[in-house]
């Protein structure tokens, strides 16, 4: 297993949002964490990218532990976020966007390959990010995250406020990238359709706790995530 | 420390017993204060009653940069200028113009506070940094004033000040000036420790938790905090016109930087916001550049002029990096280790919660009658950075009714219901609140006519209870104000708000953690808190943005029912939610948003049906959309 | 009078240099830190005293400039590890009281060890300058020069190097910065490195004329602030303008009106502008804009 969290509990202050979550993702496969507002989703990826420290549990990536280390050393172990909101770098070009994704690597990153994935981005190599629509500024954050050249890369959200056109570009683009180079791929998503096109295997949270564990054809024939498929009702 | 008696509750008690138990720090304290200030002239050698003298009146500037800086929660490096502004008036005004002493005197504080209102109203807008160097560059241009303007004396300044005179006593020596000065000290720290506990003082402190929130429940931040600030520049006057007395010469530097500094000093060593803290500060620190100007020179041979300079400088450094919250923390730290090994009788408890009452639903106001429009949304736009977020939205929400707003992730709803709330300002178009334009005004317009909201995010007040935050929705219901609050007149209004907090807390079945710190509780509980809290204010259009989001199935129902109830009651809900099924059976109307477009509004049913919401929601075509949506609703 | 004119026009743009250079060190930490370092004209105080000794003892001018702006460059940094690192919990507040501080410190130090007296580094050499007129000092054309060169390759620096571009990251989207690899500790070393750097430059070059004492900090730093308020505490080049213009109207108020009132524009100006744009001269605001 590339990344493997085990027992993990974490939270913000007094209150423990995640509780005792253990998920794996192995390289070549993508994972879909998918759950509703408050599930803990996003509380995972910071705990797991060490923006918040998990109170208790284990982290490791490549047999290296990982939990609690500070965020600004993930990069240098192999392991990326490509945040919600996406977090572009507003008043740079989205190049230097990209070679500032390459900094553990001194910013000798493989621009071509991204541009390879995201070809729109070719044209606005000179603009800055935060001129650009929503969809190409995921696919500058997805390509910053690349540049490091990571083992293991978590996207939080990257469907949302884009239109369903852009989310199927960029799902694709993750699969190819996933089998091309061997990525572990942690996607957390509220869409739940778009992710389970992709992911080899899914979890869903609920209410910080792992709920179900299967593939997506095995979690889509229980009731309760049909509910969850289109996006609306809620695991109960 | 348990006790087996049961806790009695406040409003049995006798009104003088009351007072005494609302009361007790305030009294004790002054109390105290007042013997120790009786006994120090008697038994103070005369260096230790100079520092006692300066302490006192450089006490009163202190008080007020602590309401200041603690209750408005604003930087001020400036509060020497209204020191001086207080010295000058009284000085000129005795010297050249002859008035009589108290005359002077209020004339001094007057002016003080005069023009702290004049930089304050466009001051007090600014955050942090900014007012902190705008206050320190009003501090430096009253030095300068002073010292090139021939009226004040230039760089001489007005010298010749008489001594004061009292009931025929002229007040000549240090002790009788301190027995002088005492009585407005201890005036001076009652006021303050009235407001800190008044309304007002309390809707400061949420300000500081949470802007977005106090807003939202009525508080209007910029004028309570303008308020403070000419509060704190009149206490800071007062200080300036004793000064005047006592040194009988006023010259520019008493304006200057390094005094402001030195106040800054005794409230942050004090303990920031403490009102008693700021008096010892006053002490601690006079006591210190006493004992700096004998102490360094001995130490480092040679150093003259400014030395307490160092002091300061090591001083301040140290407290800020070992402990932050000054003598105040020391002194809490100290009694909690200390108070467990005491022997002593166990106080009896006191409770707000009228057990034997019975519980209602919480009160909402009806203003319309049900039906008529209670909120009209028009042509309401919302761009920034080249997105669109809204785009030109007509919504009318009849009153009594509950209108849920839907919409795929990134459609606009928040952005739509934080331009209804107040909390931001659209391109073009007008929101109407029961007829009045509510939509860029700030918050706390449309919440004193009976809008509030709860947060996605939870918008709590962390530095209080339970009780307290819901107390605090209680805010649009009360009168009192500053003056009402510093007077301490205000406790039967602080009393029946309170009661109504509790019930409140009764009906939501929260009562078992009312006196918990807001922030200990699991989310669920903290989200049912701010309902409560925006429930308080008996509103007649409650805002809900995702209610929903981490509760379990069981408090969902509590809540959903909740809210049936109080729309039949009369009360209009507006919900924006994600959870389709959820907003489906709850809501009398369904709004639809996709791409900052409104693109169905009706009965659920009608919507539910709309070719356009299934596709725009679900992102594919409509017949096998169709399908999975009966599903959805048969599994629901 | 056109003489006069343009006479006062020049020493307020070389006053305004030095104002100039104190913004940029100002916004470069404000903009990584949100702190807004209030010791920053003690920086160029220490420079300029330091320099004022080392040259008085007999070092070589050249050697004492540099080992004042080097010396100056490590207290900053200093400064920002043994003290500001250490502050637990960093709100407005705090962070203006420990710079605070750290200037009153500072102020002590020097003062202890050199005195009350105002020093003055030898001018720098060169020739002065008569145009039409109007006579420009050899010094003066050192501080529009420092300028210039510092300022300038400061932008630069922010505008073309990876670490000026990982500088701005970390203004812009701290989260991201961090999820990059760019090590919070290493920004704000290198934020106050440069504010200690540009403090120094402008403490040494204006030492020669405006002389450099241990009380001199404060006034200095309060006019920068009123330049970096001037860019919006974002923008090196509003920042700059601001500065030069600050410098520019001091020296006419002193000139025609009354040289007391000297120090007094600058706060009018920031009430000013405080109370009707605080954004500046910025037009646009974004995070950072070199």
């Amino acid at each position: 297993m590339t990344l493997l969290v085990s027992g993990l509990h974490a939270g913000y202050g007094q209150l423990e949002v995640l509780h005792d979550v253990s998920i794996e993702v192995a390289r070549g496969e993508i994972l879909a964490v998918v759950g509703s507002n408050g599930a803990g989703k996003t509380t995972l990826l910071r705990a797991i990218s060490g923006l918040i420290k998990p109170t208790s549990g284990s982290i490791t990536l490549e047999d290296r532990a990982i939990a609690g280390k500070p965020p600004e050393k993930m990069a240098g172990f192999g392991l990326t976020l490509v945040p919600e909101n996406r977090l572009c770098f507003p008043s740079l070009s989205v190049r230097d966007n990209l070679m500032l994704g390459a900094w553990t690597k001194k910013g000798r990153g493989d621009v071509d390959a991204v541009l390879d994935l995201f070809p729109r981005l070719k044209n606005r190599m000179g603009q800055a990010a935060g001129t650009l629509s929503g969809g190409e500024q995921q696919m500058v954050a997805i390509g910053r995250g690349l540049m490091a050249d990571p083992t293991a890369i978590m996207l939080d959200e990257p469907s949302i406020g884009l239109a369903p056109k852009v989310v199927s570009e960029i799902m694709e683009v993750l699969a190819r990238l996933c089998s091309e180079k061997q990525l572990a791929v942690l996607l957390v998503e509220q869409n739940v359709r778009a992710s389970f096109k992709i992911a080899h295997r899914a979890t869903v949270l609920h209410r910080g706790s792992v709920a179900l564990s299967g593939t997506p054809a095995e979690l889509i024939e229980l009731p309760e995530v049909r509910a969850a498929y289109l996006g609306g009702a809620e695991v109960s | 420390m348990t006790d087996s008696t049961a806790p009695t509750f406040v409003g049995n008690l006798t009104p003088r017993k009351r007072f005494w138990a609302t009361n007790r720090g305030t009294l004790i304290g002054c109390s105290i204060l007042i013997v120790v200030a009786i006994i120090i002239p008697f038994t103070a050698s005369a260096s230790m009653m100079n520092v006692a003298v300066f302490a006192m009146i450089f006490a009163l500037p202190a008080i007020g940069l602590s309401l200041l800086m603690g209750l408005a929660g604003q930087v001020s490096l400036g509060q020497a200028a209204f020191f001086g502004i207080g010295a000058y008036t009284h000085a000129i005004l005795l010297t050249k113009f002859d008035f009589s002493g108290p005359v002077a005197a209020t004339a001094g504080v007057l002016a003080a506070m005069f023009v702290a209102l004049l930089v304050g109203l466009p001051l007090m807008r600014l955050r942090g940094h900014y007012l902190a160097l705008a206050t320190l560059g009003l501090g430096f241009i009253v030095m300068i004033t002073a010292r090139e303007w021939d009226f004040t004396g230039r760089t001489t300044g007005i010298f010749g000040i008489g001594r004061p005179v009292v009931f025929g006593i002229p007040i000549d020596n240090n002790g009788l000036f301190f027995w002088f000065v005492t009585p407005f000290v201890v005036l001076g720290i009652i006021l303050a420790l009235n407001l800190t506990h008044s309304r007002a003082g309390r809707a400061l402190s949420a300000v500081n938790d949470s802007e977005l929130a106090a807003e939202s429940l009525g508080v209007s931040t910029y004028a309570l905090r303008l308020k403070v600030l000419v509060l704190s520049a009149g206490f800071a006057g007062l200080g300036g016109v004793f000064y005047a007395y006592q040194v009988a010469i006023v010259s520019p530097q008493i304006a200057g930087f390094g005094v402001s500094v030195e106040f800054l000093l005794m409230v942050v060593i004090g303990g920031l916001g403490s009102v008693w803290g700021a008096l010892a500060g006053a002490f601690l620190i006079e006591f210190l550049g006493e004992g700096m100007s004998e102490l360094i020179p001995a130490l480092i041979p040679g150093a003259t002029g400014e030395v307490q300079l160092l002091g300061y400088g090591i001083v301040l450094v140290l407290v800020i990096l070992l402990l932050p919250g000054g003598l105040v923390q020391a002194t809490t730290a100290l009694w909690r280790w200390v108070r467990p090994r005491l022997p002593g009788k166990t106080v009896p408890r006191l409770t707000e919660v009228d057990d034997s009452a019975v519980v209602a639903l919480p009160k909402v106001s009806s203003p319309l009658a049900a039906g008529e429009a209670i909120l009209e949304v028009s042509g309401l736009t919302m761009r920034y950075g080249g997105v669109v977020a809204l785009d030109n939205v007509n919504l009318t929400v009849p009153a009594g009714t509950i209108l849920g707003l839907i919409g795929p992730n990134g459609a606009g709803k928040t952005t739509c219901f934080n331009i209804i709330s107040g909390a931001l300002a659209p391109t073009s178009g007008t929101v109407k609140f029961l007829g009045r334009t509510i939509s860029g005004r700030k918050p706390h317009v449309a919440a004193t006519h009976g809008l509030t909201r709860t947060f996605q995010n939870l918008q709590i007040f962390n530095s209080t209870d339970v009780v307290g935050n819901v107390y605090m929705g209680r805010y649009r219901r009360g009168r009192a104000g500053v003056l009402r609050g510093m007077l301490g007149l205000q406790a039967h209004e602080q009393r029946s708000n309170r009661s109504v907090a509790h019930d409140i807390l009764q009906s939501m079945n929260l009562t078992d953690v009312a006196h918990e710190d807001a922030g200990s509780l699991p989310f669920g509980r903290q989200r049912m808190m701010e309902v409560c809290r925006a429930l308080a204010a008996e509103p007649a259009l409650l805002l809900l943005d995702e209610p929903m989001a981490g509760l379990s199935g069981a408090e969902r129902d509590v809540l959903a029912e909740l809210l049936r109830r109080l729309r039949d009651a009369g009360l209009t809900i507006l919900l924006v939610e994600h959870d389709v099924g959820q907003v489906m059976s709850l809501a009398d109307h369904v709004a639809v948003l996709d791409d900052g477009v409104l693109i169905a509004h009706g009965e659920p049913q009608a919507v539910r049906n709309d070719p356009a919401v299934i596709a725009a929601y679900l992102g594919t075509d409509a017949d096998e959309a169709e399908a999975e949506l009966t599903e959805l609703e048969g599994h629901v | 009078m056109l003489t006069d004119f343009l006479q006062l026009t020049v020493a307020g743009l070389s006053q305004g240099s030095v104002y100039a250079l104190l913004a940029v060190g100002l916004i470069a930490v404000y903009t990584v830190r949100h702190i807004v370092n209030i010791a920053q004209g003690e920086f160029a105080m220490l420079a300029g005293i330091g320099g004022a000794w080392l040259t008085a003892a007999g070092m070589p001018l050249i050697v004492a400039i540099l080992v004042a702006i080097l010396s100056v460059t490590l207290v900053a940094v200093a400064v920002e590890r043994l003290i500001i690192a250490r502050v637990k919990n960093l709100t407005t507040l705090f962070s203006m009281i420990v710079t605070l501080s750290v200037s009153i410190l500072l102020q002590a130090i020097m003062l202890l060890v050199w005195g009350p007296e105002a020093r003055g580094m030898p001018r720098f050499p060169g020739e002065n300058l008569l145009i039409g007129g109007v006579s420009i000092r050899s010094q003066e054309i050192w501080m529009l020069g420092a300028l210039v060169v510092v300022g300038g390759g400061i932008m630069l620096f922010y505008e073309k190097s990876r670490w000026g571009k990982a500088l701005r990251a970390c203004a812009e989207q701290p989260i991201a910065a961090k999820i990059v690899g760019i090590s919070p500790v290493m920004a704000s070393v290198l934020a106050f490195a440069i504010a200690g750097f540009v403090g120094a430059v402008a403490g040494v070059v204006s030492s020669p004329i405006s002389l450099s004492i241990w009380s001199g900090g404060l006034l200095l730093g309060l006019k920068g602030f009123v330049a970096a308020i001037l860019g919006g505490f974002s923008s090196f080049r509003a920042a700059i303008v601001g500065a030069l213009l600050l410098g520019v109207i001091e020296a006419y108020v002193a000139g025609y009106i009354a040289s007391g009132l000297r120090d007094g524009v600058a706060f009018l100006i920031l009430i000013l502008v405080l109370t009707f744009r605080t954004q500046g001269l910025v037009l646009k605001p974004t995070a950072v804009r070199v």
